[in-house]
Formats: C-alpha cells, structure tokens, sequence
C-alpha cells in the first residue's frame, strides 16, 4: 500500500467511492495516485501503476497529433484536455473513454500536479455506432425510394404521353364501373365529356346502340363493364348518337381488365370512330350485291332457256340434241356456282365487320339443316340420321346464318361423295368450353396425300373430281373462312374408299376470349 | 280462269316463263315494270303474280306496296322470282307480303312451275280466279 500523506489519504476514501476512473500525476506524467475504479477500469494495480506513465500503461493508442494537441493544452496553455481516447487494458481489450486532464497550479501558475479523469464511453460509442449504421442504413433505403419515384414518374409520364397522344379514345372505370378517366381523343370522339356518375347514366349521357338494330345497350352488355368481369371484349361495334353527334358515329371498341393480384381492379377500352370504313363496307356490300345480281341474270336466263327446251315445251327434242343440252346446262350450273362461291369469297376476304350472334338451340338448327339438306339427299336415296343425346339441353352462342351454311356445307359434300342409298350420320358433342359438330360419311373419303390440300382455293381432290366434275374447289375454302368467323375451326378424319368424317369445333359463349376462365 | 301475271323486265327470262305456263294451258299476261303492272291490275285480277324485283321505272317492291295497301288485291298470292340472294332483301319481300321467293339462279324453271300449280290447286293461299 502506498503512504499517502494524510489529506490524500482522507481524500482517497472520496476517490475511491468515484464510479469514474480517478488518477494523479506528478507534472512529469508519473502516476502518484489511482483510485480503484481506474485499477479496475485499465486491470493494472496500484503497484503496477505507480511511478509509471499512463501512455506506458494503457494508453499511447492515439495520433500524434493527438498527443501533440494534449500537450499544447496542458503544458502551454495550462487549461483543462477533453477529448475521447482509446485505451488498452492489461488484458489487451480495447475500450473507449472521455478523458479529462486538468494540470493543478500553484500560486505562481505553475504546473504541480496532472489530474486524470476517465468515463466510460464504451457504451455511448457504440450507441452512436449504432445510430451511425442505422442512419447509413435509412439513407439506403430513402435513396432506394427516390429510385423507384423517379422510375415511377418517368413510367408515368410515358404512360400520360401515350394516353394523350394515342389516335384511338381510351376510357378508363374503376373497380366499381365508374369513368374516372378519359383522353382528349375519347372526348372528341365521343362528343361527351367524362360522366363520373354510375354507368346507367351513360346511355342518357352518350347514347350508345346497337349497330344493326339501333336499339340501347344494356348495362350489361357495356364492353368496359363486361371487362370489368374479367372478359376481354375485342372490336365490339356500337353506335352514338347524342346531341354533339346528331348523325351518329359507329365505333370499334376492345375493352380490357386491368388486373391486380389477380382480380380486376378496374377496365381499360380503347375505341375509334369506324364510321368511314361502316361507310366503305356498305358501298363495297352493296357493289357485290348488285354485281352478284348482274352476274346471275344472264346466266339464269340460259338456264331457264335450257330448261325450257329440255321439258319439251317448245316441242320434242331428239336424243343427240338433248345430249348437247344436257352438257349446256350443266355448264352453266358450274358457271353459277362459280359466281356464287366466288362472290361469297369476296364479301369473307374483305371483313364483314359485325357478326351478330344469338342463342341457337339445336333442335331448331337441325331442323333447318334437316329441311335444306332434305332434297339434294332424297334425290340420291341417302338417309341423314341425326344421333345428338340430350339435344334438347345444348345451346351455343354464335351466328346462325354462319353456322348453318358451314354445316350445310359439310353436308352438301358428304351428300355429293356417298353413293345412292347410303347414310350420314350427324352428331353434337358438348365439351366444357366448346360444341364439336361432326358429319360422318361412307363415301368416298380423301385421298391420303391431298388432305393437306383440301381447304385450299380451287383444290379439288382427284377421287372428287371424278366423282363430280362439277364442283368449284371452293366450298370448303369458303366453309374454313366462315368458321373462322365464328370463331371455330373444321378438321376431318378420312379413310380413302371408306368415308370421311368432318368436324367443326366452335366455342360455347360464341365470338369472344375469356381471360381469367380458369377451366381453360 | 288460270290468269297470272308476269312483272319481269329481263326477255328471255319473260318469254322462258310465258312459254311453259302456256304449254300447261295457263293464261299469262306480260308485263315489264311496276307501272305497268299496276296498270294491268286495273283492268284485269289475275290468280297469281309472278314478281321481278329490280327493274326499271317502279320495282317489285313498290308493286307488292300497292298490293298490301289494296283489299281488293291484297289477296292475289304473290311469288317473288329474283336474282337477289341477300338475306335481307328475301326477308323485306317477305315482309311486304310476297308469298314465295326464289332466287332464279337457284331453282330449275320446273320447280317454279309446280309451285304455281300448288297455288291453283289449293294449297295454302289460293289463288283465286
């Protein structure tokens, strides 16, 4: 134990109740007294630490800048040092202190003693450690944001460009089918501003009709709120007609669901004004109306020419004259087929814009069938034998007059290529989506090397052509189109010299893609 | 009294009906425009028109007006012979009240022929002499 004189030594017992690390120094830095927090703060003892420097202790870890600046203070401007210091303990553990060196004066200012204090700042540091990271760590995140504004508010700006700019109208509702925005275009287009009310206002607003029958649109039958429902409506057709357009416009719309998270969180339609092309179809329609109708006169004249000569109303006919007769008219037959295919090939390849559908039951499409077919298949003694289940319960969604000409298409064939007294045999077949008509022949079936061809214009198997010399090669190039334009598609199953069995597959809910149907 | 009346503009077409009708002891009248068929109407009822659609001066669609707005004529069966195939121009034909249609490029002259012996033998709207 050291001897202390005996106002330090009374002093002492205060020191060594300090939490704080408590040390003396002579002026020459060497340790006279330390109390038992710094024996416990640096792990040297009071032995180990007297006569000795502190900076051959525990410290010495600094800059010397560090020591210079110390110096400067306590020896030259005889003033208290307050800095942060690292020090090293007996054990070699770093730790982190607030060092406060006061040098004591005597009367005559001059340096007597050197007093060290110590305070634990371990703890502080790290907290400003800690607070240092988290800050870095916020300023990430912060500058991660700013990233994703900034790309979000280009991709923005892009998508107002593209809204403004685009040449079609675009009407956008929220999820509970109010408008909530329009571009300039929607607004030219449509004559009308954005009615933000619920949609049974827009048909007072706007005036929306159906194209063919001008009767109003339902609700329900509102493309953006059908998208709404999760179906994707394309090129739908609708008359407007309000007081900024007296004269009515047609309008070609494709309406889209805007999908978040997988349901849909409002619909897009984009539209444009069709009334020109509505326009150019017509004058087309009607030139190949009146040119079917010109092109058929002449040609029915002859025929009825013929006929009349053939029934031996204008007297007997000799048998070698009949027979040139017979070839006549049947030329002729050829050339009105011909006009007529080829006409009908004109009005499919140019786009008949608008295909109305309707429910069409199957007892009621049979029986039509049944009644066209009926008399082709009487002449050749062949039996059409329907074999549909439960046709009552089937109904599809499609355009009669479409479907109809398909199948009779595909009838008339199997009629032409069976021999007399033979049957066909039609059956339907429901699917979960879609309704598989199929006619199923015994007649004389495609050869294996053309089927490829068959759909083709003008083709005409090689068993065909024999079998019928008269046909065009269009029929099923025409039937292919018109299914095509319902939607569906024609395929067959043939065996040469057995028969042929052809099928058109159409989808149940008629012209139009479901997008979120997860049956599909 | 078998008496039909032609409205047909097209010759051949004219003289291929007279000719057949006539070979099976029918009396025809010929006419080549709406006009004149009104005209002939005035002066004679047949039992049964055979109609055109399109021809010159007045057509088979303003024809079959006047005979729906007539009671006295609006009886006379009407069988509509065109080269009009369109779905709407049979449909508004029929609407006017034409009876039948064919469309000439379609039919043999002797089916035509057997539907105007059903309308003088009975069957459904009659044609009255």
């Amino acid at each position: 134990m050291p001897t202390y004189s005996e106002e330090i030594a009374i002093l002492a017992q205060g020191f060594d109740l300090l939490p704080d690390h408590l040390i003396i120094t002579d002026k020459n830095h060497c340790i006279i007294y330390a109390n038992k927090a710094a024996e416990k703060n640096t792990g040297f003892s009071i032995e180990e630490m007297l006569g000795k420097n502190p900076g051959d202790l525990w410290g010495g870890h600094m800059t010397k800048k560090f020591y210079d600046d110390m110096r400067r203070v306590i020896h030259i401007e005889k003033r208290p040092f307050i800095r942060e210091i690292k020090n090293v303990k007996k054990d070699g553990t770093e730790y982190w202190q607030e060092l406060h060196i006061v040098p004591v004066l005597n009367a005559a200012h001059e340096i007597k003693f050197f007093i060290g204090l110590e305070q634990d700042i371990t703890q502080k540091k790290q907290l400003q450690k800690d607070l240092t990271d988290e800050t870095v760590a916020a300023r990430n995140v912060l500058e991660d944001l700013q990233t994703e504004k900034d790309l979000l508010a280009v991709t923005t700006a892009r998508y107002e460009a593209i809204f403004e700019s685009i040449g079609d109208g675009i009407a956008v509702v929220n999820k509970n089918g109010q408008l909530e925005q329009f571009n300039d275009q929607a607004e030219k287009i449509l004559g009308m501003g954005l009615d933000k009310n619920s949609p049974n206002t827009w048909q007072s607003t706007y005036g929306l009709f159906d194209p063919i029958t001008f009767k109003s649109i339902p609700e329900d039958q509102m493309p953006l709120l059908q998208a709404l429902k999760g179906e994707k409506i394309v090129k739908s057709i609708l008359f407007v007609k309000n007081q900024n357009v007296p004269s009515g416009k047609y309008i070609s719309v494709t309406a889209t669901p805007i999908m978040l998270n997988g349901k849909a969180s409002g619909s897009v339609a984009i539209f444009d004004d069709i009334t020109k092309e509505k326009e150019t179809e017509k004058i087309r329609a009607d030139f190949l109306a009146l040119a079917s109708h010109q092109l058929r006169t002449p040609l029915s004249g002859v025929k009825w020419l013929i006929d009349t000569l053939q029934r031996g109303t204008l007297g007997p006919v000799p048998k070698k004259q009949k027979e040139y007769l017979d070839h006549i008219a049947q030329m002729n037959e050829r050339m009105i087929k011909l006009v007529s295919e080829m006409l009908d090939v004109l009005m499919l390849e140019s786009g008949i814009m608008t295909v109305k559908k309707e429910k069409i039951t199957m007892p009621k499409l049979y029986e039509e069938l049944f009644l066209m077919m009926k008399f082709a298949a009487d002449n050749k003694q062949i039996t059409l034998r329907n074999i549909t289940k439960n046709s009552g319960s089937l109904t599809i969604q499609s355009n009669l007059q479409i479907l109809r000409s398909v199948l009779e298409s595909l009838i008339s064939n199997a009629i032409n290529y069976s021999a007399r007294g033979q049957e066909i045999i039609l059956d339907t077949k429901e699917k979960k989506n879609e309704i598989i008509f199929s006619i199923k022949d015994s007649g004389i079936g495609i050869p294996k090397e053309e089927q490829k061809k068959i759909f083709e214009r003008f083709y005409r198997a090689s068993n065909a052509k024999k079998t019928n010399p008269n046909g065009t090669g269009l029929g099923l190039y025409i039937a292919s189109l018109l299914a095509k334009r319902i939607g569906g598609n024609i395929s067959f199953e043939s065996k040469p010299g057995q028969g042929t069995t052809f099928y058109l597959k159409l989808p149940k809910n008629g012209l139009r893609a479901k997008l979120n149907n997860k049956s599909t | 009294m078998n008496h039909i009346l032609i409205v047909e503009d097209e010759e051949f077409l004219m003289r291929a009906l007279k000719d057949n009708l006539e070979a099976d002891d029918y009396d025809v009248a010929v006419t080549t425009n709406g006009e004149e068929a009104i005209e002939h109407l005035r002066r004679h009822r047949p039992g049964l028109i055979l109609l055109d659609l399109l021809m010159p001066k007045q057509d088979g669609f303003y024809v079959l007006e006047e005979l729906r707005k007539n009671p006295e004529w609006k009886t006379i069966p009407v069988v509509v012979l065109s080269n009009l195939g369109g779905d709407l121009e049979i449909k508004r034909a029929l609407e006017m009240g034409a009876d039948d249609y064919f469309v000439k490029s379609q039919h043999p002259i002797e089916e035509v022929m057997e539907k105007v012996k059903e309308y003088f033998e009975g069957k459904g709207k009659k044609a009255t002499p």
